[in-house]
């Protein structure tokens, strides 16, 4: 569990997922799906991410450890416990990777739901900080993905641009 | 793109991965608080994002050295499906010949006409 809740093996294994996918297809049209989702969601991770500091810096909760006597298995965090940083960025990469691919967007759901339960179980958020970070990684990566229809074609130009160098 | 077969190739690339998650984890202590030296979310952002590039760039080269002799040199097509005909680096340098050879003709275009 120690492993499972550390600010590194989940985000982690999100990263090196993000990374083959953007490389993986059968052909070109599928890798080209798969380019887009993870464009989509290392925007929505961006923007989700500066979402949860905006709302953290107008609004304080304490972390459930301050309030109630827990047996830890997590070291102190002093920031605000909504909501959960994790869960939206979690949430966000999931949403924009089910665009893309479902059988991956599935995983990383399923990832990102243990790992906010993991968070939870460490005594470190409320579950209304967990659903409220995924909520916020949800729709920001929806709204990511509308804005880049509505860009079109600036991401296609940036897709054959990184053809052009065998990139993608 | 190291290796011919595309099997083998996952399964060592599946092989590598795990094997560094196991030596981070299992090395020591990794968990630590931002406040006490460890990374912050922006901070892991960013040495994951290095960590891809290296990776990418090196990759690319290896692979492009070791392949070397191997493939025919010339990518019957852009993006990555050309690879399988070329090293990284032999359509790189392809592709700057070519951009090269255009900007030349029409350079000479402009100064003829």
């Amino acid at each position: 569990m120690a492993v499972l809740v550390s600010d590194y093996f989940i985000p982690a294994i999100f990263a090196l997922v993000l990374f083959s996918l953007w490389f993986a297809g059968r052909d070109r049209v599928e890798r080209e799906a798969h380019q887009r989702a993870v464009g989509i969601s290392m925007t929505a991770l961006g923007i989700a991410n500066l979402a949860v500091q905006v709302i953290n810096s107008v609004y304080f909760r304490p972390r459930p450890f301050v309030q109630y006597e827990l047996d830890l298995l997590f070291y102190r965090p002093t920031d605000s416990s909504f909501p959960a940083n994790p869960a939206a960025l979690t949430f966000a990469i999931a949403t924009g990777v089910w665009g893309g691919n479902r059988r991956v967007g599935a995983a990383l759901y399923a990832l990102a739901v243990l790992y906010g339960l993991s968070r939870v179980y460490a005594g470190v958020f409320y579950p209304s900080d967990i659903l409220a970070g995924a909520a916020i990684g949800v729709v920001v990566a929806l709204l990511v993905s509308k804005l880049f229809l509505l860009l079109e074609p600036l991401p296609t130009i940036v897709l054959r641009l990184a053809r052009r160098l065998y990139l993608a | 793109m190291f290796l011919p077969g595309r099997r083998l190739s996952l399964v060592l690339g599946t092989a590598l991965a795990v094997g560094a998650f196991a030596w981070f984890f299992a090395s020591g202590e990794r968990n630590i608080p931002d406040t006490e030296g460890g990374l912050d979310g922006n901070g892991q952002a960013g040495v994951f994002a290095a960590a891809a590039g290296a990776a990418l760039v090196s990759g690319l080269v290896l692979s492009s050295l070791t392949n070397a002799l191997r493939l025919p040199g010339k990518p019957l097509e852009i993006g990555l499906d050309g690879l399988n005909g070329a090293t990284y680096l032999q359509a790189l340098s392809g592709l700057v010949a070519e951009v090269s050879r255009s900007w030349r003709r029409q350079i000479q275009q402009y100064f003829s006409g």
